[in-house]
């Protein structure tokens, strides 16, 4: 698994660090690390994707923007920003 | 219907064929969906035994569904999920299995998880005793 992986060198800073490592221990920050990269690529990917489907098909009208966002809101309670 | 769902750090949400064939189909609301999923965090789940529902084997008729696929991740079924699926479509008579793997997904995580679909009917009854996972048309 380990010969699979690669070795880099990032800079964050303090605070942050010592935030993951705070929830992911000394020894889990490379994974904290791929795991936060996956889901951004994730979301990426999938942003990607629909703004490829806006500009073939058209944006989505305000409408339906409201009308998503208010039943997301029922759904995911007020957390969901 | 409105019912109370326990709070979820993060938005879920499974698609089932209808789900995402909508997005091929150009469906305004499903992008919106979407859109509004990637924009909070949102988890979007495949259960692949949708596959089943909406692919053909033929490379050329699947290749818009698989660039789709491609910016989504396919979950595969664990045992746990599918014997709840089991208990799911016990519970609500239905026969379909396959509905009741993308209820069953969607039931077995303890957060408010939406199922985003373009037949709500029998989804809604799977998941009628649920009270963290919603059913939206797209």
């Amino acid at each position: 698994m380990i010969s699979d992986m690669e070795r880099v060198t990032a800079t964050i800073d303090p605070q942050t660090l010592s935030a993951i490592r705070r929830i992911a221990g000394p020894r889990g920050v490379s994974a904290f690390l791929e795991t936060a990269a996956r889901e951004r690529l994730a979301r990426l990917r999938l942003l990607g994707l629909l703004d490829d489907l806006d500009a073939r098909y058209g944006t989505p009208s305000s409408a339906v923007k409201r009308q998503v966002a208010k039943q997301a809101k029922r759904i995911f309670g007020s957390r969901a920003p | 219907m409105k019912r109370r769902r326990p709070p979820s750090a993060l938005p879920r949400c499974v698609l089932d064929s209808g789900g995402i064939t909508a997005l091929l189909g150009r469906s305004q609301k499903a992008r919106a969906w979407l859109r509004w999923l990637a924009t909070h965090h949102g988890e979007v789940i495949v259960p692949a035994a949708i596959l089943s529902e909406c692919t053909t084997g033929d490379a050329g008729r699947d290749a818009e569904l698989n660039r789709i696929l491609g910016a989504l991740t396919v979950t595969t079924t664990t045992e746990p999920t599918a014997r709840l699926a089991g208990a799911l479509r016990f519970r609500a008579r239905t026969d379909d299995g396959i509905d009741a793997l993308v209820a069953a997904e969607a039931a077995a995580t303890p957060v408010a998880t939406v199922i985003l679909t373009s037949d709500p009917h029998d989804l809604t009854r799977l998941v009628a005793t649920t009270s963290h996972v919603a059913v939206q048309r797209v």
